[in-house]
């Protein structure tokens, strides 16, 4: 308006450069600028009608300023502005008073206003008079102090800022999201990885005392009789006993090369025809190396010959005993004629046409390995009773020992390739080391994605939070910690 | 999280989209196997963190930036290059307050069913504030001066932190594996037995059944 008042005068009559169409020009220019103030002054006049509503107000003293603070304190939302007592909202002129001017101080703003305020609003001795009855809702912030403040967003609107936030806050979601499919995928894959390997009791108690056969507990380990069972597994003890008092371990062996009908194959199973899967039992301690017929016959010598034999063929024992159970189906259980009088021998009953029951051992802990777990006294002892179990349980179970005990002795990576590589394991248990390993790998795989995402998160948290143009430094930390606090 | 992924709460899951997949979990209790996969983890992770985070700080600070250091003084083209590399590092107070924010809220959600948390986040602390006393005084430069948001925000997170700690605590304490309870009997609720609660305590005289009634009468007093 200066410049067009200069102007007006520059080509007015008693100007040398005097131009009546120029003058004109400057002249409806001056007018028209002139209009404009005037409204401007007259809408600033209205008070709580007009817009521009925003205040720099300064107390006499800190007390004051925090009570001011305090009673407007839910002002900063829109519940707590619509709920805003009378007496702390914009009215009538004669209910403000005058404040003169001191250090420390509050923007007073009206919701609707643009966040910045005007530079002769900012530090000025401020009261507003306002010459309307209606009264508005005022939103009251404690303004940061002067070296706490990022002039550089000053002057970014409120609507700028707000969209912003909302902008960040999506990313945010969106980044959380991932990290929680990420996290999900890994425990998934962590899940798959447990429920590849069957229960450790499953595999080396319950199917091994089904195997068995017949199995009495004597309640007192100690005092073992001649007349005691054969194999006594003491509860909580992995290894099973001899009677005599050596220590034998049980495991399941494999060999591909007995065919189905060997004459030397007798107790054997076939489950799908490709499998033969017995138990094993040789000292505790003792090495593959170790394991000579000489030293298990020495051990079966101990044994009354309708429980236990060698199998010359192999040079290991199985048990002429075992229930039929872990390998036979429901309804073919024909291959052990011996099956159904060991069960009725324990009280179990039994019929070799039915569906196999298993006497298994009778810990205390009856129910803990599932099955029927039907106790029946049987002199001082307990027996429970297992259903049957079918082949591919017993061939995982296998496989489970087999990798858990390369993994223990060569470690996860070199253990499971020499059970892959191995001759007899490797082609019945190469789909669960497979598996096994995709699982590991995607573990290790999300792990190391997880900590990747995080990493990246961070530091595009920290960029991000740039962008909300925070007015204070102070704001701009809090609000990167909250954050940082949620990712 | 961790809660989330593993928990089942049927009430619950049934509200959220089946791609999410929370609160649609293996555990429906705290029971053995949670604590034996799901509990572990969560003491490791406190037990990691005690450590982790100022370990990282120290590579950070002795590591890399002693490395860059050295870099910049053989190599820098002016005298305010130096300076600017040569001046020391921020103390990212964001940071570590919303390490120790976290781990606030996670030992309050979760010391109901592991009570080692609280030693873990006692040692946690005391190693933060010996760390982040040392780092300031001998290595930051002087951190500029903040407002009280982050304080504010710590102080609504609390509540909240609260709420989660007095959920987590009944659902693992609702497990009967490990907290067995019995019924209350309708013996056990005769209102003489709940009136006369110090009178059956000190009438029962070492009898079993007498001694079963007060403590049920007190059950029931105390509900």
């Amino acid at each position: 308006m200066d410049k067009a008042a200069l102007m007006q005068g520059k080509y007015s009559q008693a100007s040398p450069w005097r131009d009546a169409d120029q003058y004109q020009k400057w002249t409806a220019v001056v007018d028209e600028k002139t209009q404009v103030v005037q409204s401007l002054r007259k809408s600033l006049s209205d008070g709580a009608s007009g817009d521009a509503s925003i205040a720099f107000v300064t107390f006499n003293c800190e007390e004051s300023w925090r009570r001011c603070v305090e009673d407007y304190r839910s002002s900063t939302s829109c519940f707590g502005r619509m709920l805003q007592p009378a007496a702390l909202r914009l009215g009538d002129v004669s209910t403000i008073a005058e404040q003169p001017s001191t250090p420390g101080a509050s923007a007073v703003r009206s919701p609707h206003d643009s966040r910045s305020p005007t530079p002769t609003q900012v530090g000025a001795p401020t009261t507003r008079k306002h010459a309307t009855t209606a009264s508005t809702a005022i939103k009251v912030e404690a303004s940061p102090a002067p070296e706490d403040l990022d002039f550089r967003n000053m002057y970014a609107s409120e609507n700028s800022v707000c969209a912003r936030q909302y902008l960040v806050l999506a990313m945010l979601v969106a980044f959380l999201m991932i990290c929680t499919f990420v996290f999900a995928a890994s425990e998934t894959a962590a899940a798959s990885v447990d429920a590849s390997f069957k229960s450790s009791w499953l595999c080396q108690k319950e199917i091994p005392s089904s195997a068995a056969g017949t199995r009495l507990v004597d309640p007192d380990y100690g005092n073992l009789t001649s007349s005691a069972p054969l194999i006594v597994r003491v509860k909580s003890a992995e290894a099973a006993v001899c009677r005599g008092g050596a220590s034998v371990a049980e495991s399941l062996g494999y060999n591909k090369s007995v065919a189905s009908g060997d004459a030397d194959s007798e107790f054997e199973y076939e489950g799908d025809g490709k499998y033969f899967l017995w138990f094993e039992v040789r000292p505790a301690g003792t090495t593959d190396a170790e394991v000579n017929e000489n030293a298990i016959r020495a051990i079966a010598a101990a044994q009354p010959e309708s429980l236990m034999q060698p199998v010359p063929a192999i040079g290991k024992i199985a048990y002429v005993d075992r229930c039929a159970g872990p390998c036979v189906e429901a309804g073919n259980a024909g291959l052990f004629s011996g099956v159904a009088s060991q069960i009725s021998n324990v009280g179990q009953g039994g019929d070799a046409n039915a569906e196999v029951v298993c006497p298994t051992i009778g810990f205390d802990e009856a129910n803990a390995g599932g099955g029927n777990s039907e106790e029946s006294a049987v002199g001082a002892s307990f027996v429970n009773t297992a259903t049957t179990y079918p082949p591919q349980l017993l061939v995982e179970c296998y496989c489970q020992q087999e990798l858990t005990s390369q993994v223990q002795k060569l470690g996860p990576i070199a253990g499971s390739a020499a059970v892959l590589s191995d001759s007899d394991s490797g082609d019945v248990c190469s789909t669960l080391v497979t598996g096994y390993i995709s699982a590991s790998g995607l573990v290790i795989l999300a792990g190391f994605i997880t900590t990747v995402v995080n990493s990246i998160m961070r530091a595009v948290l920290h960029c991000v939070t740039n962008l909300e143009l925070h007015i204070s430094w102070s704001d701009l930390k809090a609000s990167l910690m909250q954050k940082l606090f949620i990712s | 999280m961790v809660v989330a992924l593993n928990a089942n709460v049927p009430l619950v899951s049934q509200l959220i989209p089946q791609f999410v997949g929370l609160l649609k979990g293996e555990y429906s209790e705290m029971n053995d196997e949670w604590h034996a996969r799901v509990g572990v983890g969560i003491v490791a992770v406190q037990l990691f963190n005690i450590a982790m985070p100022h370990l990282l700080v120290f590579i950070d600070e002795f590591v890399v930036v002693a490395l860059k250091r050295d870099w910049v003084t053989r190599f820098a083209v002016s005298q305010a290059e130096l300076e600017q590399e040569l001046k020391a590092t921020e103390f990212d107070l964001e940071d570590r307050y919303a390490l120790a924010l976290a781990n606030v809220v996670i030992v309050l959600m979760f010391n109901a069913g592991y009570p080692v948390l609280n030693a873990v986040a006692a040692v946690s602390f005391g190693i933060t504030y010996w760390v982040d006393k040392t780092l300031l005084l001998r290595v930051y430069k002087k951190p500029e001066k903040v407002g009280s948001q982050s304080a504010q925000y710590a102080a609504k997170i609390l509540p909240i932190a609260f709420l989660l700690h007095l959920g987590l605590a009944w659902w693992s304490y609702s497990d009967e594996y490990f907290m067995p309870s019995t019924s209350l009997t309708a013996a056990a609720v005769d209102p003489s037995t709940c009136y006369g609660l110090s009178a059956g305590v000190n009438n029962a005289t070492g009898s079993g059944e007498s001694s079963k009634l007060a403590g049920a009468g007190a059950h029931v007093i105390g509900e």
